[in-house]
Protein backbone atom coordinates (compact mmCIF):
# COMPACT_ATOMS: atom_id res chain seq x y z
CA UNK A 1 0.00 0.00 0.00
CA UNK A 2 2.80 2.11 0.73
CA UNK A 3 4.29 1.83 -2.37
CA UNK A 4 1.08 2.10 -4.20
CA UNK A 5 1.04 5.87 -2.83
CA UNK A 6 4.25 6.52 -3.49
CA UNK A 7 3.16 5.67 -6.78
CA UNK A 8 0.38 6.60 -8.88
CA UNK A 9 -1.44 8.15 -5.80
CA UNK A 10 0.94 10.04 -4.91
CA UNK A 11 -0.89 13.54 -6.25
CA UNK A 12 -3.90 12.14 -5.30
CA UNK A 13 -3.04 11.36 -1.70
CA UNK A 14 -1.60 14.98 -1.75
CA UNK A 15 -4.68 16.11 -3.12
CA UNK A 16 -6.77 14.44 -0.31
CA UNK A 17 -4.68 14.25 2.52
CA UNK A 18 -5.78 17.60 3.48
CA UNK A 19 -9.22 16.35 4.11
CA UNK A 20 -8.41 14.00 6.92
CA UNK A 21 -6.88 17.16 9.10
CA UNK A 22 -10.26 19.58 8.15
CA UNK A 23 -11.98 16.26 9.66
CA UNK A 24 -10.71 16.76 12.67
CA UNK A 25 -12.60 19.44 13.72
CA UNK A 26 -9.53 22.16 12.15
CA UNK A 27 -12.65 22.62 10.24
CA UNK A 28 -13.91 24.87 12.35
CA UNK A 29 -10.52 27.35 12.15
CA UNK A 30 -10.33 26.81 8.76
CA UNK A 31 -13.37 28.30 7.14
CA UNK A 32 -13.62 30.62 10.13
CA UNK A 33 -10.39 32.01 8.71
CA UNK A 34 -11.59 31.80 5.64
CA UNK A 35 -14.50 33.83 6.43
CA UNK A 36 -12.73 36.28 8.41
CA UNK A 37 -10.08 36.93 5.85
CA UNK A 38 -13.39 36.86 3.12
CA UNK A 39 -15.29 39.97 5.44
CA UNK A 40 -12.51 41.37 7.19
CA UNK A 41 -13.07 44.84 8.61
CA UNK A 42 -10.60 46.35 7.02
CA UNK A 43 -11.38 46.80 2.75
CA UNK A 44 -8.12 46.82 2.68
CA UNK A 45 -8.17 43.33 3.63
CA UNK A 46 -11.10 43.00 1.46
CA UNK A 47 -8.28 43.66 -1.54
CA UNK A 48 -6.59 40.99 0.42
CA UNK A 49 -8.65 38.43 0.78
CA UNK A 50 -7.79 37.42 -2.96
CA UNK A 51 -4.03 37.74 -2.03
CA UNK A 52 -5.10 35.93 0.77
CA UNK A 53 -6.02 33.26 -1.33
CA UNK A 54 -2.21 32.44 -1.80
CA UNK A 55 -1.73 32.72 1.61
CA UNK A 56 -4.45 30.59 2.62
CA UNK A 57 -3.90 28.07 -0.08
CA UNK A 58 -0.02 27.75 1.21
CA UNK A 59 -1.49 27.33 4.85
CA UNK A 60 -3.95 24.66 3.50
CA UNK A 61 -1.28 23.02 1.47
CA UNK A 62 0.80 22.25 4.75
CA UNK A 63 -2.18 20.08 5.71
CA UNK A 64 -0.84 17.70 3.32
CA UNK A 65 2.85 17.68 4.27
CA UNK A 66 4.16 20.42 2.01
CA UNK A 67 3.57 18.00 -1.01
CA UNK A 68 2.03 20.58 -2.86
CA UNK A 69 5.75 22.51 -2.77
CA UNK A 70 6.63 19.25 -5.53
CA UNK A 71 3.87 20.14 -6.94
CA UNK A 72 5.74 23.21 -8.28
CA UNK A 73 4.22 25.29 -5.85
CA UNK A 74 1.38 25.34 -6.78
CA UNK A 75 0.04 28.64 -4.99
CA UNK A 76 3.57 30.14 -5.37
CA UNK A 77 4.14 30.01 -1.49
CA UNK A 78 7.78 28.69 -0.35
CA UNK A 79 6.83 25.60 1.84
CA UNK A 80 9.53 27.06 4.70
CA UNK A 81 7.28 29.39 5.47
CA UNK A 82 4.54 27.06 6.26
CA UNK A 83 6.69 25.43 8.75
CA UNK A 84 4.95 27.78 11.30
CA UNK A 85 1.60 27.69 10.52
CA UNK A 86 1.93 23.92 9.98
CA UNK A 87 2.86 23.49 13.70
CA UNK A 88 -0.12 25.38 14.35
CA UNK A 89 -2.53 23.99 12.33
CA UNK A 90 -1.33 20.32 13.19
CA UNK A 91 -1.43 20.84 16.65
CA UNK A 92 -4.60 22.79 17.36
CA UNK A 93 -8.03 20.94 16.72
CA UNK A 94 -9.92 23.81 18.09
CA UNK A 95 -11.77 26.60 15.94
CA UNK A 96 -10.61 29.09 18.26
CA UNK A 97 -6.76 28.41 18.38
CA UNK A 98 -6.94 27.81 14.94
CA UNK A 99 -8.51 30.71 13.90
CA UNK A 100 -6.15 32.95 16.58
CA UNK A 101 -2.87 31.96 14.32
CA UNK A 102 -4.61 32.37 11.38
CA UNK A 103 -5.78 36.04 12.39
CA UNK A 104 -2.24 36.61 13.26
CA UNK A 105 -1.19 35.03 10.05
CA UNK A 106 -3.59 36.70 8.16
CA UNK A 107 -2.83 40.14 9.81
CA UNK A 108 1.05 40.32 9.55
CA UNK A 109 0.29 38.93 6.14
CA UNK A 110 -2.11 42.66 5.59
CA UNK A 111 0.60 44.36 7.04
CA UNK A 112 3.02 42.87 4.96
CA UNK A 113 1.16 43.68 2.12
CA UNK A 114 0.92 47.09 3.04
CA UNK A 115 4.02 47.70 4.20
CA UNK A 116 5.06 46.86 0.39
CA UNK A 117 2.54 48.91 -1.04
CA UNK A 118 3.57 51.66 0.82
CA UNK A 119 6.99 51.41 0.11
CA UNK A 120 6.58 50.90 -3.40
CA UNK A 121 4.77 54.24 -3.29
CA UNK A 122 7.29 55.76 -1.42
CA UNK A 123 10.29 53.88 -3.94
CA UNK A 124 8.31 55.24 -6.63
CA UNK A 125 8.75 59.34 -5.28
CA UNK A 126 12.37 59.14 -5.29
CA UNK A 127 12.59 58.50 -9.07
CA UNK A 128 10.16 61.93 -9.65
CA UNK A 129 12.37 63.31 -7.14
CA UNK A 130 14.59 64.08 -9.76
CA UNK A 131 12.46 66.09 -11.60
CA UNK A 132 12.21 63.97 -15.01
CA UNK A 133 9.32 63.72 -16.58
CA UNK A 134 9.87 60.54 -18.42
CA UNK A 135 9.75 57.00 -17.96
CA UNK A 136 9.56 55.99 -14.28
CA UNK A 137 7.32 59.23 -13.76
CA UNK A 138 5.34 57.76 -16.56
CA UNK A 139 4.81 54.72 -15.20
CA UNK A 140 3.00 55.35 -12.69
CA UNK A 141 1.10 58.43 -14.68
CA UNK A 142 0.28 55.94 -16.87
CA UNK A 143 -1.56 53.50 -14.58
CA UNK A 144 -3.62 56.49 -14.27
CA UNK A 145 -3.88 56.82 -17.65
CA UNK A 146 -5.10 53.01 -18.06
CA UNK A 147 -7.68 53.01 -15.41
CA UNK A 148 -8.96 56.64 -15.44
CA UNK A 149 -10.13 56.60 -18.92
CA UNK A 150 -13.62 57.33 -17.84
CA UNK A 151 -12.49 60.52 -16.37
CA UNK A 152 -11.11 62.60 -19.63
CA UNK A 153 -9.33 60.30 -22.24
CA UNK A 154 -8.92 63.36 -24.50
CA UNK A 155 -6.61 65.32 -21.82
CA UNK A 156 -3.62 66.68 -23.09
CA UNK A 157 -0.39 64.37 -22.32
CA UNK A 158 1.24 67.38 -20.75
CA UNK A 159 -1.73 68.78 -18.65
CA UNK A 160 -2.13 65.20 -16.94
CA UNK A 161 1.68 64.79 -16.34
CA UNK A 162 1.41 68.30 -14.79
CA UNK A 163 -1.10 67.56 -12.93
CA UNK A 164 0.61 63.96 -11.42
CA UNK A 165 3.76 65.75 -11.02
CA UNK A 166 2.71 68.68 -8.97
CA UNK A 167 0.38 66.17 -7.00
CA UNK A 168 3.63 64.20 -6.58
CA UNK A 169 6.04 67.42 -5.95
CA UNK A 170 4.51 68.78 -3.36
CA UNK A 171 4.48 65.55 -1.71
CA UNK A 172 8.59 65.20 -2.18
CA UNK A 173 9.41 68.67 -0.99
CA UNK A 174 8.13 68.38 2.87
CA UNK A 175 8.80 64.73 3.41
CA UNK A 176 9.82 62.59 0.56
CA UNK A 177 8.14 59.54 1.50
CA UNK A 178 7.09 60.32 5.20
CA UNK A 179 3.91 58.44 5.35
CA UNK A 180 2.82 59.44 8.45
CA UNK A 181 0.89 62.36 8.68
CA UNK A 182 -2.65 61.68 9.21
CA UNK A 183 -4.02 63.99 6.63
CA UNK A 184 -6.87 61.34 5.72
CA UNK A 185 -10.43 62.50 5.26
CA UNK A 186 -12.44 58.93 5.93
CA UNK A 187 -13.25 58.57 1.80
CA UNK A 188 -16.57 56.22 1.86
CA UNK A 189 -15.33 53.15 3.10
CA UNK A 190 -11.33 53.04 1.89
CA UNK A 191 -9.24 54.67 4.74
CA UNK A 192 -6.15 56.28 2.58
CA UNK A 193 -3.50 57.51 4.63
CA UNK A 194 -2.16 60.50 2.42
CA UNK A 195 1.20 61.33 2.72
CA UNK A 196 2.40 64.59 3.65
CA UNK A 197 1.55 67.67 1.84
CA UNK A 198 0.32 65.78 -0.83
CA UNK A 199 -3.23 67.11 -2.75
CA UNK A 200 -6.07 65.28 -0.95
CA UNK A 201 -8.64 66.44 -2.90
CA UNK A 202 -10.99 63.53 -4.04
CA UNK A 203 -9.37 63.14 -7.19
CA UNK A 204 -5.94 62.48 -6.39
CA UNK A 205 -6.95 60.07 -3.38
CA UNK A 206 -8.94 58.13 -5.79
CA UNK A 207 -5.99 58.01 -8.30
CA UNK A 208 -3.78 57.04 -5.55
CA UNK A 209 -6.44 54.18 -4.26
CA UNK A 210 -6.59 52.56 -7.55
CA UNK A 211 -2.94 52.61 -7.99
CA UNK A 212 -2.31 51.05 -4.82
CA UNK A 213 -5.16 48.68 -5.63
CA UNK A 214 -3.95 47.27 -8.61
CA UNK A 215 -0.24 47.55 -7.51
CA UNK A 216 -1.71 44.93 -5.12
CA UNK A 217 -2.70 42.52 -7.51
CA UNK A 218 0.13 43.37 -9.59
CA UNK A 219 2.02 41.57 -6.72
CA UNK A 220 -0.50 39.12 -6.37
CA UNK A 221 -0.35 37.42 -9.51
CA UNK A 222 3.55 38.22 -9.42
CA UNK A 223 2.92 35.55 -6.45
CA UNK A 224 0.84 33.27 -8.60
CA UNK A 225 2.62 33.52 -11.52
CA UNK A 226 6.30 31.81 -11.58
CA UNK A 227 9.13 33.61 -12.52
CA UNK A 228 7.26 36.86 -12.62
CA UNK A 229 9.19 38.26 -9.58
CA UNK A 230 12.42 39.05 -12.19
CA UNK A 231 10.75 41.43 -13.72
CA UNK A 232 9.76 44.54 -12.93
CA UNK A 233 7.14 46.47 -14.39
CA UNK A 234 3.78 46.64 -15.58
CA UNK A 235 4.37 45.84 -19.07
CA UNK A 236 6.70 42.82 -18.34
CA UNK A 237 4.88 41.25 -15.93
CA UNK A 238 1.69 41.18 -18.23
CA UNK A 239 4.05 39.65 -21.11
CA UNK A 240 5.12 36.95 -18.39
CA UNK A 241 1.23 36.63 -16.95
CA UNK A 242 0.03 36.22 -20.93
CA UNK A 243 2.87 33.41 -21.57
CA UNK A 244 1.87 31.66 -18.62
CA UNK A 245 -2.06 32.14 -19.27
CA UNK A 246 -1.42 30.79 -22.69
CA UNK A 247 0.99 27.96 -21.58
CA UNK A 248 -1.57 26.46 -19.14
CA UNK A 249 -4.07 26.78 -21.35
CA UNK A 250 -2.28 24.03 -23.81
CA UNK A 251 -1.34 22.28 -21.12
CA UNK A 252 -4.96 21.71 -19.97
CA UNK A 253 -5.18 20.76 -23.95
CA UNK A 254 -2.48 18.53 -24.26
CA UNK A 255 -3.79 16.63 -20.70
CA UNK A 256 -7.21 16.42 -21.93
CA UNK A 257 -6.48 14.89 -25.09
CA UNK A 258 -4.36 12.23 -22.76
CA UNK A 259 -6.96 11.99 -20.43
CA UNK A 260 -9.03 11.38 -23.49
CA UNK A 261 -6.90 8.29 -24.92
CA UNK A 262 -7.87 6.45 -21.69
CA UNK A 263 -10.41 4.19 -22.91
CA UNK A 264 -13.54 5.78 -21.75
CA UNK A 265 -15.00 2.65 -20.01
CA UNK A 266 -12.33 2.99 -17.30
CA UNK A 267 -14.11 6.45 -16.50
CA UNK A 268 -16.36 4.72 -14.46
CA UNK A 269 -13.71 2.47 -13.19
CA UNK A 270 -11.58 5.56 -11.75
CA UNK A 271 -13.59 6.73 -8.97
CA UNK A 272 -13.28 3.38 -7.30
CA UNK A 273 -9.75 2.81 -8.60
CA UNK A 274 -8.88 6.22 -7.25
CA UNK A 275 -10.44 5.27 -3.90
CA UNK A 276 -8.13 2.53 -3.04
CA UNK A 277 -5.53 5.16 -3.10
CA UNK A 278 -6.90 7.84 -0.91
CA UNK A 279 -7.92 5.09 1.78
CA UNK A 280 -4.45 5.70 2.68
CA UNK A 281 -4.66 9.48 2.27
CA UNK A 282 -7.75 9.78 3.97
CA UNK A 283 -7.61 7.66 7.24
CA UNK A 284 -10.05 7.53 10.39
CA UNK A 285 -12.65 8.63 7.61
CA UNK A 286 -11.39 5.78 5.52
CA UNK A 287 -12.53 3.20 7.78
CA UNK A 288 -16.67 5.12 8.04
CA UNK A 289 -15.84 5.04 4.13
CA UNK A 290 -15.59 1.46 3.72
CA UNK A 291 -18.09 0.39 6.43
CA UNK A 292 -20.48 2.89 4.07
CA UNK A 293 -19.26 0.95 1.30
CA UNK A 294 -20.07 -3.01 2.42
CA UNK A 295 -23.67 -1.69 3.09
CA UNK A 296 -25.17 -1.14 -0.23
CA UNK A 297 -28.45 1.13 0.99
CA UNK A 298 -28.89 4.18 3.34
CA UNK A 299 -26.07 6.15 3.78
CA UNK A 300 -25.74 7.49 7.10
CA UNK A 301 -23.56 10.11 5.08
CA UNK A 302 -23.27 11.86 8.75
CA UNK A 303 -20.16 12.84 8.00
CA UNK A 304 -19.13 13.01 4.63
CA UNK A 305 -22.97 13.04 3.57
CA UNK A 306 -22.58 16.65 3.00
CA UNK A 307 -21.08 16.35 -0.09
CA UNK A 308 -23.66 18.31 -1.53
CA UNK A 309 -24.41 20.37 1.36
CA UNK A 310 -21.06 22.38 1.38
CA UNK A 311 -23.08 23.69 -1.92
CA UNK A 312 -25.80 24.47 0.11
CA UNK A 313 -26.09 27.60 1.05
CA UNK A 314 -24.78 27.46 4.62
CA UNK A 315 -21.90 25.30 3.73
CA UNK A 316 -18.92 26.90 5.36
CA UNK A 317 -16.99 23.44 5.79
CA UNK A 318 -14.78 21.71 3.84
CA UNK A 319 -15.18 17.91 4.48
CA UNK A 320 -13.90 14.40 2.77
CA UNK A 321 -16.22 14.95 0.13
CA UNK A 322 -14.50 13.05 -2.80
CA UNK A 323 -14.74 9.53 -0.64
CA UNK A 324 -18.24 9.14 -0.02
CA UNK A 325 -18.91 10.77 -3.54
CA UNK A 326 -16.66 7.98 -5.21
CA UNK A 327 -18.10 5.85 -3.37
CA UNK A 328 -21.36 6.99 -4.61
CA UNK A 329 -20.35 6.33 -7.43
CA UNK A 330 -18.85 2.92 -7.54
CA UNK A 331 -21.97 1.72 -5.31
CA UNK A 332 -24.46 3.30 -7.62
CA UNK A 333 -23.27 1.15 -10.31
CA UNK A 334 -24.96 -1.76 -8.54
CA UNK A 335 -28.13 0.56 -7.36
CA UNK A 336 -30.68 1.63 -8.82
CA UNK A 337 -32.58 5.12 -6.82
CA UNK A 338 -35.18 6.94 -8.29
CA UNK A 339 -33.58 10.47 -9.05
CA UNK A 340 -36.37 12.33 -9.18
CA UNK A 341 -35.48 13.73 -5.86
CA UNK A 342 -32.66 15.44 -6.74
CA UNK A 343 -33.89 17.83 -9.60
CA UNK A 344 -35.71 20.35 -7.18
CA UNK A 345 -33.40 21.45 -5.31
CA UNK A 346 -30.24 21.21 -8.21
CA UNK A 347 -32.38 23.52 -10.12
CA UNK A 348 -32.69 25.49 -7.28
CA UNK A 349 -28.81 25.29 -7.06
CA UNK A 350 -27.58 25.89 -10.61
CA UNK A 351 -30.29 29.07 -10.58
CA UNK A 352 -27.92 30.59 -7.97
CA UNK A 353 -25.18 30.01 -9.77
CA UNK A 354 -26.19 31.70 -13.04
CA UNK A 355 -27.61 34.39 -10.56
CA UNK A 356 -23.82 34.85 -8.65
CA UNK A 357 -25.89 34.25 -5.71
CA UNK A 358 -25.20 31.56 -3.77
CA UNK A 359 -22.70 28.36 -4.66
CA UNK A 360 -24.52 24.58 -4.62
CA UNK A 361 -24.17 24.40 -8.21
CA UNK A 362 -22.80 21.02 -7.66
CA UNK A 363 -26.17 19.06 -7.03
CA UNK A 364 -26.49 19.13 -10.74
CA UNK A 365 -29.24 17.92 -12.17
CA UNK A 366 -28.32 14.31 -12.00
CA UNK A 367 -31.85 12.80 -13.75
CA UNK A 368 -29.78 11.48 -16.39
CA UNK A 369 -27.66 9.14 -14.76
CA UNK A 370 -28.37 7.10 -11.80
CA UNK A 371 -25.14 7.16 -9.47
CA UNK A 372 -26.13 10.28 -8.34
CA UNK A 373 -29.39 9.69 -7.92
CA UNK A 374 -28.24 8.18 -4.94
CA UNK A 375 -26.33 11.48 -3.38
CA UNK A 376 -28.87 13.48 -4.68
CA UNK A 377 -31.59 10.80 -2.77
CA UNK A 378 -29.13 11.15 0.50
CA UNK A 379 -29.07 14.86 0.02
CA UNK A 380 -32.58 15.06 -0.14
CA UNK A 381 -33.37 13.09 3.14
CA UNK A 382 -31.18 14.99 5.07
CA UNK A 383 -32.55 18.29 3.61
CA UNK A 384 -35.61 17.10 5.19
CA UNK A 385 -33.73 16.55 8.10
CA UNK A 386 -34.17 19.92 8.48
CA UNK A 387 -30.40 21.40 9.28
CA UNK A 388 -28.14 22.00 6.99
CA UNK A 389 -24.97 22.09 8.34
CA UNK A 390 -22.52 19.41 8.39
CA UNK A 391 -22.03 17.57 11.56
CA UNK A 392 -18.81 15.61 12.64
CA UNK B 1 -12.09 34.04 -1.80
CA UNK B 2 -12.00 30.34 -1.55
CA UNK B 3 -10.34 27.82 0.38
CA UNK B 4 -8.45 26.08 -2.30
CA UNK B 5 -8.85 23.29 -0.81
CA UNK B 6 -12.01 23.34 -0.92
CA UNK B 7 -12.50 24.25 -4.47
CA UNK B 8 -9.95 21.49 -5.31
CA UNK B 9 -12.43 19.32 -3.81
CA UNK B 10 -15.37 20.09 -5.72
CA UNK B 11 -13.48 20.23 -8.92
CA UNK B 12 -12.34 16.74 -8.67
CA UNK B 13 -16.00 15.92 -7.75
CA UNK B 14 -17.73 17.93 -10.11
CA UNK B 15 -14.88 16.67 -12.95
CA UNK B 16 -14.98 12.83 -12.08
CA UNK B 17 -19.20 12.84 -12.86
CA UNK B 18 -18.67 15.37 -16.26
CA UNK B 19 -16.43 12.92 -17.34
CA UNK B 20 -18.65 10.08 -16.08
CA UNK B 21 -21.12 11.65 -18.24
CA UNK B 22 -18.90 12.31 -21.08
CA UNK B 23 -17.68 8.79 -21.18
CA UNK B 24 -21.29 7.16 -20.85
CA UNK B 25 -21.67 9.44 -24.16
CA UNK B 26 -18.41 9.08 -26.13
CA UNK B 27 -18.46 5.50 -26.57
CA UNK B 28 -17.58 5.76 -30.08
CA UNK B 29 -16.87 9.27 -30.98
CA UNK B 30 -12.83 9.83 -32.00
CA UNK B 31 -10.46 10.95 -30.25
CA UNK B 32 -10.92 15.11 -30.78
CA UNK B 33 -14.50 14.60 -29.64
CA UNK B 34 -13.17 12.85 -26.92
CA UNK B 35 -10.54 15.49 -26.17
CA UNK B 36 -13.11 18.26 -26.07
CA UNK B 37 -15.57 16.13 -24.01
CA UNK B 38 -12.88 16.32 -21.49
CA UNK B 39 -12.27 19.67 -22.09
CA UNK B 40 -15.48 20.84 -21.68
CA UNK B 41 -16.08 18.77 -18.63
CA UNK B 42 -13.17 20.19 -17.38
CA UNK B 43 -13.97 23.60 -17.72
CA UNK B 44 -17.53 22.99 -16.41
CA UNK B 45 -16.05 21.50 -13.36
CA UNK B 46 -13.80 24.34 -12.92
CA UNK B 47 -16.54 26.67 -13.07
CA UNK B 48 -19.24 25.01 -11.17
CA UNK B 49 -16.46 24.11 -8.57
CA UNK B 50 -14.94 27.41 -8.44
CA UNK B 51 -18.51 29.63 -7.85
CA UNK B 52 -19.64 27.17 -5.50
CA UNK B 53 -16.43 27.49 -3.48
CA UNK B 54 -16.30 31.14 -3.44
CA UNK B 55 -19.74 31.66 -2.42
CA UNK B 56 -20.19 31.12 0.84
CA UNK B 57 -17.20 32.72 2.37
CA UNK B 58 -17.06 36.26 0.10
CA UNK B 59 -19.69 38.35 -0.03
CA UNK B 60 -22.28 38.07 -2.71
CA UNK B 61 -22.06 39.17 -6.42
CA UNK B 62 -18.21 37.57 -6.27
CA UNK B 63 -18.78 35.03 -8.83
CA UNK B 64 -16.12 35.44 -11.08
CA UNK B 65 -17.66 36.19 -15.00
CA UNK B 66 -15.32 33.91 -16.20
CA UNK B 67 -16.85 31.39 -15.07
CA UNK B 68 -19.63 31.81 -16.63
CA UNK B 69 -18.65 33.13 -19.53
CA UNK B 70 -16.07 29.94 -20.03
CA UNK B 71 -19.18 27.93 -19.74
CA UNK B 72 -21.32 29.62 -21.98
CA UNK B 73 -18.37 29.72 -24.45
CA UNK B 74 -19.28 25.79 -24.24
CA UNK B 75 -22.44 26.19 -24.34
CA UNK B 76 -23.00 28.19 -27.60
CA UNK B 77 -21.55 25.38 -29.58
CA UNK B 78 -24.48 22.98 -30.70
CA UNK B 79 -22.24 19.52 -30.24
CA UNK B 80 -21.49 20.09 -26.60
CA UNK B 81 -25.21 20.39 -26.11
CA UNK B 82 -25.85 17.03 -25.16
CA UNK B 83 -22.85 16.82 -22.65
CA UNK B 84 -23.86 19.89 -21.29
CA UNK B 85 -27.30 18.96 -21.01
CA UNK B 86 -26.00 15.66 -18.88
CA UNK B 87 -24.06 17.69 -16.80
CA UNK B 88 -25.39 20.80 -15.54
CA UNK B 89 -29.28 19.56 -16.58
CA UNK B 90 -31.35 21.20 -18.60
CA UNK B 91 -32.22 24.80 -16.68
CA UNK B 92 -28.47 24.78 -16.41
CA UNK B 93 -27.78 24.37 -19.69
CA UNK B 94 -31.01 26.94 -20.93
CA UNK B 95 -28.82 29.73 -18.19
CA UNK B 96 -25.61 28.83 -19.90
CA UNK B 97 -27.45 29.87 -23.48
CA UNK B 98 -28.63 32.50 -22.07
CA UNK B 99 -25.70 33.81 -20.68
CA UNK B 100 -24.17 33.32 -24.24
CA UNK B 101 -26.67 35.16 -26.20
CA UNK B 102 -26.51 37.40 -23.37
CA UNK B 103 -22.62 37.56 -23.63
CA UNK B 104 -23.20 38.24 -27.83
CA UNK B 105 -24.99 40.81 -27.51
CA UNK B 106 -23.07 42.80 -24.55
CA UNK B 107 -19.75 42.43 -27.10
CA UNK B 108 -21.65 43.46 -30.04
CA UNK B 109 -22.52 46.86 -28.25
CA UNK B 110 -19.16 46.93 -26.55
CA UNK B 111 -17.09 46.78 -29.68
CA UNK B 112 -19.55 49.56 -31.01
CA UNK B 113 -18.43 51.69 -28.18
CA UNK B 114 -15.19 51.01 -28.62
CA UNK B 115 -14.46 51.79 -32.44
CA UNK B 116 -16.53 55.20 -31.64
CA UNK B 117 -14.23 55.61 -28.56
CA UNK B 118 -11.27 54.46 -30.35
CA UNK B 119 -11.62 57.12 -33.38
CA UNK B 120 -12.10 59.49 -30.97
CA UNK B 121 -8.76 58.84 -28.88
CA UNK B 122 -7.50 58.66 -32.24
CA UNK B 123 -7.79 61.92 -33.52
CA UNK B 124 -7.12 63.65 -30.35
CA UNK B 125 -4.13 61.45 -29.70
CA UNK B 126 -2.65 62.22 -32.81
CA UNK B 127 -2.70 65.71 -31.44
CA UNK B 128 -1.54 64.53 -27.88
CA UNK B 129 1.99 62.83 -29.96
CA UNK B 130 2.81 65.52 -32.12
CA UNK B 131 2.66 67.81 -28.69
CA UNK B 132 4.13 66.04 -26.29
CA UNK B 133 7.33 64.23 -28.37
CA UNK B 134 10.45 63.12 -26.90
CA UNK B 135 9.81 63.36 -23.45
CA UNK B 136 6.59 62.03 -23.42
CA UNK B 137 7.03 59.31 -25.89
CA UNK B 138 8.46 56.89 -23.77
CA UNK B 139 5.33 57.17 -21.32
CA UNK B 140 3.44 56.79 -24.40
CA UNK B 141 4.84 53.77 -25.59
CA UNK B 142 5.07 52.20 -22.41
CA UNK B 143 1.19 52.89 -22.23
CA UNK B 144 0.32 51.49 -25.28
CA UNK B 145 2.80 48.21 -24.14
CA UNK B 146 0.20 47.82 -21.40
CA UNK B 147 -2.94 48.39 -23.37
CA UNK B 148 -1.99 46.05 -25.94
CA UNK B 149 -1.04 43.55 -23.46
CA UNK B 150 -4.47 44.25 -21.88
CA UNK B 151 -6.28 43.69 -24.26
CA UNK B 152 -4.34 40.34 -25.60
CA UNK B 153 -5.59 39.24 -22.00
CA UNK B 154 -8.65 39.78 -22.80
CA UNK B 155 -8.85 37.56 -25.20
CA UNK B 156 -7.19 34.91 -23.34
CA UNK B 157 -9.42 35.49 -20.34
CA UNK B 158 -13.11 34.23 -20.96
CA UNK B 159 -15.44 36.88 -19.90
CA UNK B 160 -12.55 39.81 -19.42
CA UNK B 161 -14.21 41.55 -22.49
CA UNK B 162 -15.59 44.65 -20.90
CA UNK B 163 -13.00 44.43 -18.13
CA UNK B 164 -10.59 47.05 -17.53
CA UNK B 165 -7.49 47.74 -15.10
CA UNK B 166 -8.07 46.52 -11.71
CA UNK B 167 -11.32 44.07 -12.57
CA UNK B 168 -9.10 42.66 -15.66
CA UNK B 169 -6.40 41.92 -13.02
CA UNK B 170 -9.00 40.11 -10.49
CA UNK B 171 -10.71 38.26 -13.62
CA UNK B 172 -6.80 37.01 -14.44
CA UNK B 173 -5.78 36.41 -10.82
CA UNK B 174 -8.59 33.83 -10.79
CA UNK B 175 -8.84 32.36 -14.14
CA UNK B 176 -4.99 31.78 -13.54
CA UNK B 177 -5.51 30.20 -10.20
CA UNK B 178 -8.59 27.88 -11.49
CA UNK B 179 -6.30 27.03 -14.84
CA UNK B 180 -3.29 25.89 -12.45
CA UNK B 181 -5.93 23.58 -10.31
CA UNK B 182 -7.19 22.41 -13.23
CA UNK B 183 -4.20 21.60 -14.48
CA UNK B 184 -2.85 19.72 -11.89
CA UNK B 185 -5.81 17.80 -11.21
CA UNK B 186 -5.91 17.11 -14.72
CA UNK B 187 -2.02 15.65 -14.34
CA UNK B 188 -3.50 14.00 -11.31
CA UNK B 189 -6.13 12.23 -12.75
CA UNK B 190 -3.53 11.05 -15.90
CA UNK B 191 -1.60 9.66 -13.36
CA UNK B 192 -4.05 7.61 -11.47
CA UNK B 193 -5.57 6.34 -15.01
CA UNK B 194 -1.89 5.73 -16.25
CA UNK B 195 -0.91 3.30 -12.96
CA UNK B 196 -4.06 1.54 -13.53
CA UNK B 197 -3.57 0.47 -16.76
CA UNK B 198 0.51 0.55 -17.44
Amino acid sequence: MESRAAGGGDYIASLLSSAPRLDFGVLGGVPGMDGAAGDGGDSLEKFCGDPGFAERAARLSSFSGQRFAGAGGLFGLPPPALAASNGDFGGSREASSVSDPASAMRDANAKKRKAPAAAKGKGKEPPCQAGEQNDSDAKRCKTDGGDKREESPVKPKAEQAGSDVSVEDSGQKPGKGKNAKPVEPPKDYVHVRARRGQATDSHSLAERVRRERISQRMKVLQDLVPGCNKVIGKALMLDEIINYVQSLQRQVEFLSMKLATVNPVDFSNLPALLQKDMFQACGPSASSVFSLESSNSGFPFSDQGDVFQSFVPNGMENQCNLNPLDLALSQATSAQYAFQDGTPSSNLQQRNFWEEDLPSVFQMDNGQSQENGVSAQSFHGQLQAGHMKMEF
Amino acid sequence: MHAPGRFKKAFMEQLLLGLRAAGQASKSMGLRERRDAVRLSSDVAMALASSSARGAPPPHGATASWARALVARHAAERRNEALLRRIMGGAGYEMALAAAAAARGRKDARSRRIVRRSRRVLSAGRKKRTASGGGGGGAMAARRMVKARMKVLRTLVPGADGLRGFSLLSETLDYVACLKTQVELLQCLCKGSRSRLG
